[in-house]
């Protein structure tokens, strides 16, 4: 009997502290989950902030591009932020216009393997972080790959890839990836 | 001494209870106040933690479904470090675990009768019945099909559920869902050493090729001594009531599951045996040959795929092995003057094939469909009990064999926006019963706001006699009764679910069950025939069990989880025979109450995990009263790899409590005592 009334002064107890709890969850939203293209929107976003392109590209904006019939809705929340003080921009893109002023490309794995291959060959070499989810995108000589493991987003690096175009990752980055070739 | 060092372990437990809770409320407040969905402004270290929201179509979300559906996850068997599917069962809301040294048997809200095998649960395998052919038994500790490290999900769906699965869903259904080979994506060594002189090696291998090739590999050997010194009082004559080296317990296990497009193939094997020390079934105390084996292994071939975008189907086909025995030393008589030791074996041998066929529509507007056929083919259902020392007698051979075929029809209409209809039927014959069995089941769903749903739900359920209850002959106490019939059920509810924000959930149920025509076991009083002196199974309990469920909930980004919940039930049984009215329910605990937190801790490379269960007092068949108890587990997981290296370390009920479970028919004990404080360490290398 005395354990018994001890546990229920703990469990009245307990439910009492949660029902507090609950008074602050407005304050407190903690989501533990996405849609994979609000994560990928959110992960592309912190590549921006932790790349360094060559000094000698000033430019006045960051740009963000994808290829315009691969756009998507969650994108559009990250115009308007501005990373150290310059404003982010997304930017459509059709193969074959001039993209020289891109600092990302976002490839998804809804483009075939023959056309992201196509948009590696144009953008070798150029200050341009190029980053997709299409499987074996490393193999293919892209920079960053994203993966879904069925159940949480992550990523993996080509350095090699990445320093042959003049780009720098920053050491943050190079921590949370989940491999890296060529380090 | 004792006494006050226990109560100090347990008030300083109580008071980290409160203090981690303490914590948990001033941390919403010191967090900053992140804008919803704001995962641009997450640091990355987070966002690698965000679950992915899975599309599938089909994949019901709990506060949709037409029960108050349970999960665990394998976060949480990593989380709390389960040794057994029991283990985790026990973690369940309403769930109660008895074990006897023998088999693991599990209460649900309130109903655990004693002297049965489980057969009022159907437990599966990825949605696959795994009852066995002869019992009906669920196998819950050792002698189940899976090891945990394959375990990717454990639902359970309390409630009567015939209307879908047939037989043996009285009380509720277990699915038990396994990992695939991408999950694993290693080769993985495992080593396990505990107190009791515990082992365990296994070895794992997962992976998923580029043409969407999946693999999965288990093998694995379990090994314990056990209690080597075990003091029964009751036979305190017989070496000084100590049963030595009686308690040992050995289990070899294989699982492969390879699957490519819409095909899956998946076989598994067990065989687990171990020595009962209790000389339950009339044994001779502390007489080494006392063992029970079971040996299990299916097939399953399972094909799925999407005919179009409103039509799926399940396809499956499978073949199932099962085979017991025991082997027991008694005290036999010929004048019941003079006794001499013999030796009997128990055996049984059943083999049963069968399939399914499954659709799932959503053509029309606002309704989803589903329906199918399955059948079982039980080929073999073979049963024998002799002695072979000193001489051979033969007590019992029976065979059996036929078919059970269900279809079964649901749908689920969106009346309103807020407001579903679930109904279904499912019409099954079954060849030990005569006649056709016919379940309904209806499920109201009020989305009273997005965040808050309410259910009412009726269903019915059967259970046909099992070879067991029909032929079972033992020595000269049992006789077959080839005339009973199938049990019933009525199973009402009501629940109430609230998610005031994501990762928290609150659940209220009300259920009344109402169970008639129960299977007991009894000495035959109105006929008058020559074997009106032995015991058998007859229709003649009934049971009615009334009562709530609370749980609160919570689940943080960072792996911390806290849950806590409530039953309370009013349980009464009563039988044809005894003109007594209603009794209260044997092995019935009025009160459940199970507390389970986990914290991250170092960055999240390890976490620890607190368990606290309780267990009210149960009513004994001599009528006496078994104390209620308290079991507290504390385990301390890796949560990644260092060098591939990983290490859990758990230790069980370490307040040192011995519960003492309810003894059944065959028990000499009344109540039987269990161990106390036990440790575990595993350690497994990833390549």
């Amino acid at each position: 009997m005395q354990k018994l009334r001890i546990t229920i002064k703990a469990v009245i107890f307990m439910l009492a502290l949660i029902v507090t709890d609950i008074t602050y969850m407005d304050r407190a939203i903690a989501t533990t989950s996405a849609s994979e293209q609000a994560l990928i929107a959110a992960f592309l976003y912190n590549f921006l902030k932790f790349t360094e392109w060559p000094r000698e590209i000033i430019t006045r904006e960051i740009k963000l591009c994808i290829p315009e019939n691969q756009k998507f809705k969650e994108l559009d929340d990250i115009t308007g932020r501005s990373i150290e003080n310059k404003p982010v921009l997304i930017k459509y893109v059709n193969f074959g216009e001039p993209i020289d002023d891109c600092q990302l490309l976002y490839l998804s794995r809804e483009e075939s393997a023959e056309k992201t291959r196509n948009w590696l060959k144009i953008t070798r070499q150029k200050p341009i972080l190029i980053v997709s989810n299409v499987s074996e995108f490393l193999d293919m000589g892209g920079m960053i790959i994203l993966i879904n493991n069925g159940k949480t987003l992550n990523f993996e690096i080509n350095l090699e890839h990445v320093r042959n175009s003049g780009l720098k990752l920053s050491a943050q980055l190079l921590q949370i990836a989940r491999h890296i070739r060529d380090r | 001494m004792r006494n006050i060092k226990k109560y100090y372990l347990k008030h300083s437990f109580y008071s980290f209870l409160i203090i981690s809770l303490l914590i948990n409320l001033i941390a919403p407040l010191t967090a900053k106040a992140d804008k919803k969905d704001d995962f641009l402004e997450m640091p990355l270290t987070q966002l690698v933690n965000v679950e992915v929201q899975s599309a599938s179509r089909f994949k019901q979300k709990s506060s949709e479904a037409p029960s108050s559906v349970e999960v665990l996850t394998a976060e949480d068997i990593r989380s709390f470090n389960w040794r057994t599917l029991s283990d985790a069962l026990n973690a369940i809301r309403g769930l109660h675990v008895r074990t006897d040294r023998n088999y693991t048997y599990l209460g649900v809200r309130g109903f655990g009768p004693v002297g049965e095998y489980n057969s009022r649960i159907l437990i599966m395998i990825n949605g696959r019945r795994m009852n066995d052919a002869l019992f009906d038994q669920s196998f819950l500790g050792e002698d189940f099909l899976l090891d945990m490290n394959i375990i990717d999900r454990i639902e359970y769906i309390p409630g009567s559920g015939s209307s879908v699965y047939g037989g043996n869903a009285l009380l509720g259904v277990i699915n038990v869902i396994t990992k695939k080979g991408k999950d694993i994506n290693a080769l993985r060594l495992t080593g396990e050493v505990g107190s009791l002189d515990t082992y365990r090696g296994r070895l794992t291998y997962g992976k998923e090729w580029d043409n969407g090739v999946s693999l999965l590999l288990n093998a694995s050997q379990y090994r314990s001594q056990g209690n080597s010194q075990l003091f029964f009082e009751e036979f305190r004559e017989f070496n000084n009531g100590i049963a030595q080296n009686m308690d040992r317990e050995r289990s070899d296990r294989l699982f492969g599951q390879l699957s490519y497009k819409g095909f899956t193939i998946s076989t598994g094997y067990v065989d687990r045996s171990k020595r009962v020390p209790t000389a339950s079934f009339g044994g001779i105390f502390n007489d080494r040959p006392f063992t029970m084996v079971d040996r299990q292994a299916f097939v399953d071939l399972d094909y799925n795929t999407s005919i179009n975008k409103d039509l799926t189907l399940q396809a499956r086909g499978f073949h199932h092995w099962y085979d017991y025995h025991s082997i027991e030393a008694y005290l036999n008589s010929n004048d019941g003057i003079s006794f001499y030791r013999a030796v009997n074996k128990d055996a049984t041998s059943a083999r049963w094939w069968g399939g399914e066929v499954k659709l799932i529509g959503t053509h029309f507007k606002d309704h989803k469909w589903i329906t199918g056929i399955d059948f079982q083919y039980d080929q073999r259902q073979h049963m024998v009990n002799y002695d072979f020392i000193p001489e051979f007698f033969s007590y019992n051979n029976s065979n059996n064999g036929g078919l059970r075929i269900g279809g079964y029809l649901q749908d689920e209409y969106r009346i309103t926006n807020n407001l579903a209809l679930n109904a279904g039927f499912r019409v099954d014959h079954h060849h030990l019963i005569k006649n056709i069995q016919i379940n309904p089941r209806v499920g109201l769903i009020w989305n009273i706001k997005p965040t808050l749903t309410g259910k009412l739900l009726y269903s019915s359920a059967f259970r046909a006699p099992n070879i067991y209850e029909r032929d079972y002959v033992l020595l000269d106490s049992n006789v077959r009764n080839p005339n009973n019939r199938e049990e019933l059920i009525k199973s009402y509810e009501a629940i109430a679910e609230w998610y005031p924000i994501d990762g928290m959930r609150f659940l209220g149920t009300l259920f009344f069950n109402d169970l008639n025509k129960l299977l007991i076991e009894k000495t035959d009083q109105f006929t008058n025939a020559d074997d009106s002196d032995f015991n058998k199974f007859m229709n003649a309990g009934h049971a009615r069990s009334i009562g709530f469920e609370l749980q609160g909930e919570r689940r943080w980004d960072n792996g911390r989880l806290f849950k806590l919940s409530w039953t309370y039930n009013h349980t009464e049984t009563r039988d044809d025979f005894s003109n007594s009215p209603w009794s209260k329910a044997i092995n019935s605990p009025q009160n459940l109450i199970k507390a389970h937190y986990a914290e991250p801790i170092f960055n999240n490379r390890f976490r620890l995990g607190f368990e606290e269960i309780f267990v009210d007092s149960r009513r004994t068949l001599a009528g006496e009263s078994a104390p209620a108890y308290h079991i507290f587990n504390i385990n301390l997981a890796m949560t990644k790899p260092i060098y591939g290296f990983e290490a859990h370390l758990g230790l069980y009920n370490v307040l040192d409590s011995h519960p003492k479970m309810v003894g059944g028919p065959e028990h000499v004990q009344d109540v039987l005592r269990m161990d106390g404080r036990t440790v575990r360490f595993r350690l497994e290398k990833s390549f």
